[in-house]
Formats: C-alpha cells, sequence, structure tokens
C-alpha cells in the first residue's frame, strides 16, 4: 500500500521485532509543544460488511482534529492491522496540516487480528518519539485509540510487551501523560475478551460502541476527534485529560 | 570551488511570570517580542518597575515602540543605501517619539512606563545590542563559547528610558551626583563546558548609563556568532540557581526551528523548579539566531 506524504519530511525510526514507524523530522517543528496521536484501525475479513463505513469514520475523525483549537499541536499516526498485511502504517506522525484524510487508502478486508501488535506499535511508537520530542525541549502528551471487531488473534508481540509500553509511558519520563483508548464495534462475542486484554495491558479504557450503525460510527468519529482535543488541552498540566468519556 | 555565505536570520521571545508576582496577585511585569523585517530581525524586553504604576502595560508600550523604532530605522538605512548606520541612538530618539504619543493617548503616567529596555538589532551584515536599564546580554559563538554582559544599578535603581521625559534630574539626585559610579558592568566569557575562562567587572559613569550602553557586532563577527539574546534581571533571580548557570541554560539551545527560545526557556524553568522555587521575579528573553548558511558557488538558492 503507498505511504502518504513527503518522504523527504519524515525519518524512519526502528522499533525492533520488524515494526517501525515515521514521523516528521524533528527540526522542522516548531511549535513548543505536542500531542502525539495514534489511531489504529482493525482492516480484518470480519470488518468487509462495514469497510466503507469505516473509512468514512476515520476521515471524519482526523478532518475534525482539523477543526481543534490545538490542531497545530497535534502529530497524527494512522496505522491499519490485520495479518494480511501486519501493522500497516497509512502515514507515520505528521502535522495534520499536512494530512489530507480523503486521500487514504479504501480498507481492504481480510486475515485474522494482529491487534496486540497494532497496540505495541502504535505506544512503543510514541514512547520513542516522545522521548525524543522530549529530549529536544518539546512538550509532549499522547494519546492512542485502536478501533476492532475482534479480540486478537494473530500477533507476534504479547499482552505483557503492551503492558510494558504502556507502564513506560506512564511512568512520565517519555511523555508526559497517555490516554489509550480500545474501542469496539460489532464486538458483543468478544468483549469480556477485550475487557480482559484493556485490564492485563493497562489500557485506560474499553468502551464497547455496540453494534454498527452509520450513526454509530459518525459517533465514534466524534468521539475520538474530541477525545484527542481533550488531551491536547491537558498537554502541560502533568496528567492526562479527565474528561473522556467511557460510553458512545 | 570558493564558498560562500549568506546569513540568515530569526528570532523568538518568551516571558514568565516570577514566583512573587504569582503569589501576590501581581501581573507579569517583564515583555518580549521579537520578529524579522525586511532581511533584519529584532529582539527586544522589557521590564516593568515593581513599585511604579501599571507597568505591565508601560513594559508593553516600551518594547512594541522599540521594535517600531526598530523597524522604522531598517526601512529609513535601507532607502539610504549606506547612508544611514546602525545607530542605537537613532532608534532610541525615534522609540522616544512613539512612546510619548501612544502614552498620552492611552492616558497613562509617566510611572506606568518605568520599565528598562535592552534590545538586539540585527541584519547579516551585523548588530547592535543596546541596554537601557539592567539587564543581561548573552552571545553564543559557534565554538560553543558564551559571552554575558551583565549591567547592575545601585541601589536597585536601574534607570528607567521614561525619566527622560521629565524625571532625569531627579534620578541623578537620587543617585547621588552626576558622574559618581552607580553602575556596574561585569562581563564573562564561558568555556563550552560552561567554565569560566575569563571575566572582569567595571565601574560605570550615570551619564554613561543615562545614555544607554551600546554593544556593535561588526560583519566580520558574523560568521562565528551564532546567538544573541537580551535577558530582564529576573535571570539573576532564579532560586537555587546561580545567574550565569541560568543563563548558559538558557543558551544551549536544542534546535532552532520556529519557537526555539520559548521551547528552550519553558524547559529550563521547569527543570529549575525541580531545584526550588524557579524564578522569584519575572524573567524574559528575546533571542537572534543568526544561520550562517555555507553555499558553494555552483548552489542555487531563491
Amino acid at each position: 500500500m503507498p505511504r502518504l506524504g513527503t518522504q523527504s519530511d519524515m525519518q524512519t525510526h526502528a522499533l525492533g521485532g520488524n515494526f517501525n514507524f515515521q514521523g516528521a523530522r524533528i527540526d522542522n517543528l516548531g511549535a513548543t509543544e505536542y500531542t502525539l496521536v495514534t489511531i489504529a484501525v482493525d482492516t480484518t475479513g470480519s470488518v468487509s460488511g462495514f469497510a466503507s463505513e469505516l473509512d468514512m469514520m476515520l476521515a471524519t475523525a482526523v478532518e475534525a482534529c482539523k477543526k481543534s483549537p490545538r490542531s497545530d499541536n497535534l502529530l497524527v499516526r494512522v496505522i491499519f492491522f490485520s495479518s494480511m498485511r501486519g501493522v500497516d502504517e497509512i502515514h507515520g506522525f505528521k502535522p495534520l496540516a499536512e494530512i489530507d484524510p480523503q486521500a487514504y487508502p479504501k480498507i481492504n478486508p481480510g486475515g485474522a487480528t494482529p491487534l496486540y501488535d497494532a497496540c505495541f506499535s502504535g505506544i512503543a511508537a510514541m514512547n520513542l518519539y516522545g522521548k525524543q520530542l522530549t529530549d529536544q525541549d518539546f512538550g509532549v502528551n499522547a494519546i492512542f485509540i485502536a478501533v476492532t471487531d475482534g479480540a486478537n488473534n494473530d500477533s507476534k508481540t504479547s499482552v505483557s510487551m503492551v503492558a510494558q509500553e504502556i507502564k513506560k509511558a506512564v511512568s512520565g519520563e517519555l511523555v508526559e501523560s497517555l490516554v489509550s483508548l480500545l474501542i469496539g464495534i460489532n464486538a458483543s462475542g468478544c468483549a469480556s475478551e477485550l475487557q480482559s486484554f484493556k485490564n492485563d495491558a493497562g489500557l485506560d479504557s474499553y468502551i464497547d460502541a455496540g453494534d454498527v450503525t452509520k450513526g454509530k460510527l459518525a459517533k465514534i468519529a466524534g468521539f475520538i476527534s474530541q477525545s484527542i482535543s481533550s488531551q491536547s488541552q491537558a498537554l502541560g498540566t502533568g496528567g492526562p485529560s479527565q474528561h473522556i468519556s467511557a460510553t458512545i | 570551488m570558493d564558498e560562500i555565505n549568506r546569513g540568515e536570520l530569526s528570532a523568538d521571545h518568551y516571558f514568565h511570570i516570577g514566583q512573587a508576582h504569582l503569589v501576590s496577585g501581581k501581573p507579569c511585569q517583564d515583555y518580549a517580542i521579537s520578529g524579522l523585517h525586511m532581511g533584519a530581525a529584532y529582539a527586544v524586553i522589557a521590564d516593568g518597575c515593581s513599585t511604579g504604576g501599571n507597568t505591565d502595560v508601560g513594559a508593553r508600550i516600551i518594547a512594541l515602540s522599540t521594535a517600531q523604532a526598530i523597524r522604522e530605522h531598517h526601512i529609513l538605512m535601507l532607502a539610504s543605501q549606506g547612508g544611514v548606520t546602525m545607530g542605537a541612538q537613532e532608534i532610541n530618539e525615534r522609540q522616544k517619539g512613539v512612546l510619548s504619543v501612544t502614552r498620552k493617548l492611552l492616558g497613562l503616567e509617566q510611572s506606568d512606563m518605568l520599565a528598562t529596555c535592552l534590545y538586539v538589532y540585527m541584519t547579516p551584515r551585523g548588530g547592535v545590542i543596546n541596554i537601557r536599564g539592567d539587564g543581561v546580554v548573552a552571545l553564543k559563538y559557534r565554538t560553543g563559547d558564551i559571552k554575558v554582559f551583565r549591567m547592575e544599578w545601585g541601589n536597585n535603581m536601574p534607570f528607567y528610558p521614561a525619566y527622560e521625559e521629565s524625571q532625569l534630574s531627579s534620578f541623578i539626585a537620587a543617585h547621588g551626583a552626576n558622574n559618581e559610579p552607580s553602575l556596574r558592568l561585569e562581563c564573562n566569557i564561558y568555556n563550552p563546558d560552561g567554565t569560566l575562562r575569563k571575566g572582569y567587572c567595571r565601574e560605570l559613569s550615570l551619564d554613561s548609563g543615562i545614555a544607554g550602553n551600546t554593544l556593535s557586532i561588526p560583519e566580520k563577527e558574523m560568521d562565528q556568532l551564532e546567538f544573541v539574546a537580551v535577558f530582564s534581571d529576573g535571570v539573576t533571580q532564579i532560586d537555587a540557581v546561580e545567574w550565569s548557570k541560568a543563563v548558559q541554560s538558557f543558551m544551549r539551545f536544542k534546535n532552532t526551528t520556529g519557537e526555539f527560545a520559548k521551547r528552550r526557556m519553558i524547559r529550563g524553568i521547569k527543570d529549575f523548579q525541580k531545584m526550588g522555587k524557579g524564578p522569584i521575579d519575572d524573567i524574559a528573553y528575546a533571542v537572534v539566531y543568526n544561520n550562517q548558511i555555507q553555499l558553494r558557488e555552483d548552489t542555487t538558492y531563491g
């Protein structure tokens, strides 16, 4: 799948274990502080019934972030995950102004669910990039949001590896704070597994959004952009946002 | 193939309320402004007197009117094609005019305008630094050396440019008599590792302090000079931190894009707050970055 963006403005970073990510060159960043945002979207075979709605949800969520008063302080990364293509970075951390959500590739559903890999890649990348930004005097916090319709069944990483990355993030050394959200859609059959994963990994919330409807996915898009904006407004306070709703 | 130089300038600034004003419900009385104008860069700070009137407003007007005077002077200098030089005296005269008109328009008292003023005005062909009142000037060279000038007035009675309007004789009287040493200049040069290489102190006359102390940056020094910063005296009043260490810390920029000075001072203050209360007095600094790009003759640039 083609990667979006001018690659010369981006730098590739290795996380180990065949995971890597891209981030805007730090030398090019001009603000005093940034919120790192990662949106991970399940593109496994089971989303084939609502793939186009997921496309729209993602584009709407990212587009809505542009209206946030903190839009100049967001660096957004989008990843798709399925065993067919593993963790597929659509674009690395880049300023919103350089992102055109309408140009995102259409979801091509297929394969099983590497949910742990997606969470590991998402949070470890924010830790590494966040540390680099922090070392360069930038104020940094982070928010990770994964949208899935199923529990993990095909990952190279483990729950403990995800938990370790979350622990590192919330210690406050790498980023000021991290909010991590797992959103289940059409996931009532595996809700208890997702809840257990949330607890074992130390994610902040598991939100069961219920069954797929157009209205529901629009609500999820709104929830994602509001959560991002809220976490960004908390930057500098020393803690995470306190205003993220646990229901959609 | 010979190398040629093209200087690119950028500037940034930051100011922060001190602990004393924060807990006593007073506003931040320091102000800073910086900018680029037709190839020149300027960086200005003003420090309002704590016992004056609405000096938070005065500090802003002093700084903004100085910035305006620099911009106007620069236009004149460009138009004159060498006929007008980078004179601090001309800029200060121009600033006085802007200041006086603005004060009257806003119905402000002279006591509202009691603020020091330090500025850097730089072009790729050299620059000028001017100090009226107290504060610190720091120059960082590409070698990593930092040269620091600190200006201190006796009895904590600095000269404020607003005195020139009508209170000059009272100010002179308060300092005893004309030409008595009332002003102390300390100059230190620090190695890249922060150790002091050499330093000296000098007493200056009241006259010279009132006229304003000017440092020139000749064109030939531009390729050696990386950053020039002006600080309010708040940098000398950070809890549990020796003032020269604070200055050096604020000059150790990690990067130079966008709000580079804000990032450095915000982080520096956070670090200092781990050791003590942080800045006791309000603090401001404004910085010009001289990015001397080395280009070869066969390199195309727009």
